[in-house]
């Protein structure tokens, strides 16, 4: 009982967007003292540091990396490179900082996640980096831009469920209100869906508006025991249940190709939240925010219906009658999700645990959804290959 | 300097029929003699069956488009755009990536029948697909 994993610190770099002059480790660095200050702790309380690498500063092993240049102290039982993308090492590093709390491999554990994409690289080279992580024999050689790839899945979704243009949009839209409430978003301006629409066409049926952003960036989280959180000043927030699924409904294997998935829309999300929601001893009705990872448009649609917070086929209209927005009756990525709020490639999904910490703690002024005692986090992994869930409680 | 020619694919030992098969204008596909299970992408060890026992044979060259996008920014130059980027499931039930040739953009659709036409001028020819009439 005394194991039991809360999430008693929360940190970002002191801000996103266009940050001029920022490398990717001091960003991690920014984040994680952040997060530690959150805490009420120090750099020599941490004994377990999880990291996922960076596009712009790669390093071989990341995470001790970043802890020498922190200088985190020695004696540290667990420093570990959680390699496996955005979209899901935010909800990797709980998964795992929770196992090895629970099971006493570690007593603190910081995550951390940063990048300077939008100012470490061009442009060029920010779109080509992140779609190089490709089959490079059997894909790579047809141009799978990242827009395209996700194009694959939301034409896909139009075709069997004849999701339209307009409810693609709608989530953009939705993303970019909850944004227009958040004085740290990148980009904060309201649009409409003809906004939506008439932005560049970048890869059908995706135009620019219907993609995450490009930003610097970085987030941390601070991890421990619900003992040791005791004696710490924030309001504990429970890690009530994780879960992970590697492959997708009726799929025979896992994949890790984006050419070999099986089903590309009814994702594995639904097992893992049903595994997830089982844990905490919580069901649908209980989760009062969802924080899905929004690459592309066409994911949270595809999050809100495997996570069985409608129909399948439904989640275009779900978007569309607002239902996601603020007030809505299950509101998405409420600090605007990394299609307003911020995308630095590898840490753009870590952002979904600090805004759901807060929403949780009561944090979050204008934008709180009122009376937040449950939070969801739907994390999607590889090539539409693994689907994290998190189940996040404001301390009982 | 972002490139501006298309990555050209390299072989591997459990490839290279494959490609072999691309420059004679025939699509192989990877075939566990133990189980018949298709294998893709290629590899010596059969993911059904565990078998060793792997062979290439003539797959018929057509299938359907599964989904597709149509790109219209690409990362480098190498890729003139519009182009269309898909996911063709050939009729033996394997699924490539690929590109749609010889067909305007526009005319694409999730369903369509197409057919393997190989990449002109290279050492190992790129299988794209076009409509089938």
């Amino acid at each position: 009982m005394d194991r039991e994993v809360v999430i008693v610190g929360v940190g970002e770099s002191r801000a996103v967007g266009d940050v001029p002059g920022s490398t990717s480790l001091g960003l991690h660095a920014e984040a994680a003292l952040d997060a530690l200050r959150d805490a009420g702790l120090g750099k020599a309380d941490v004994d377990a540091v999880f990291t996922n690498d960076s596009y712009v500063d790669p390093r071989v092993r990341h995470a001790t990396a970043f802890a020498e240049y922190l200088g985190v102290p020695a004696g540290a039982r667990l420093i570990r490179t959680i390699g496996m993308g955005s979209g899901a090492s935010s909800g990797l590093f709980v998964h795992d900082a929770a196992a090895a709390i629970a099971s006493g491999q570690c007593d603190v554990a910081l995550a951390v996640s940063g990048d300077n994409l939008l100012t470490g690289l061009s442009r060029n080279h920010a779109v080509k980096a992140l779609s190089d992580n490709r089959d490079a024999e059997f894909e790579v050689p047809f141009g799978p831009t990242l827009p395209a790839c996700f194009g694959l899945v939301a034409r896909r979704h139009m075709h069997e469920y004849g999701t339209t243009p307009e409810q693609l949009a709608s989530v953009a839209v939705t993303m970019r209100a909850h944004a227009a409430r958040n004085p740290r978003a990148h980009m904060r301006t309201p649009i409409g869906v003809d906004d939506v629409l008439s932005s560049r066409m970048i890869a059908d049926p995706f135009t620019l508006l219907m993609c995450s952003l490009v930003s610097d960036g970085a987030a941390a989280l601070v991890l421990t025991t619900r003992q040791r959180a005791r004696d710490l000043p924030s309001v504990p927030v429970e890690v009530l249940g994780t879960d992970v699924v590697y492959g997708s409904e009726g799929d025979l294997r896992t994949h890790d190709a984006l050419s070999q998935a099986g089903d590309l829309l009814r994702i594995g999300t639904r097992e893992a939240a049903r595994r997830a929601l089982g844990q905490a001893g919580l069901v649908h009705q209980d989760v009062d925010l969802l924080m899905a990872y929004d690459c592309f448009a066409i994911m949270p649609i595809l999050f809100v219906e495997a996570a069985g917070f409608c129909g399948p086929g439904e989640g275009g209209a779900f978007f569309a009658e607002g239902h996601g927005g603020p007030g809505g009756r299950l509101p998405v990525n409420t600090h605007g999700g990394m299609m307003s709020y911020a995308h630095p490639g590898n840490p753009g999904g870590l952002f979904m645990f600090p805004e759901a910490v807060r929403q949780l703690r009561g944090e979050t002024g204008d934008r709180q959804v009122q009376g937040a005692e449950v939070a969801m986090v739907t994390g999607y992994g590889g090539q539409m290959a693994f689907w994290p869930v998190t189940i996040l409680g404001r301390g009982r | 300097m972002i490139d501006d020619v298309r990555p050209a694919p390299v072989p591997t030992p459990e490839s290279q029929p494959f490609w072999e098969g691309c420059a004679a204008g025939e699509l192989r596909l990877c075939t566990c003699a133990a189980c018949g299970e298709h294998n893709w992408f290629p590899r010596a060890i059969c993911r059904a069956c565990g078998s060793a026992d792997i062979t290439w044979a003539a797959a018929r060259g057509t299938g359907a488009v599964y989904s597709y996008s149509v790109v219209h920014r690409a990362a480098t130059t190498a890729f003139p755009v519009p182009y269309v980027l898909a996911l063709v499931d050939l009729d033996e039930g394997v699924r490539l990536m690929t590109n749609i040739v010889d067909c305007p953009v526009d005319a694409v659709d999730v369903g369509m029948r197409v057919g393997v036409v190989f990449q002109a001028g290279q050492e190992y020819p790129l299988p794209f697909f076009r409509p089938l009439p």
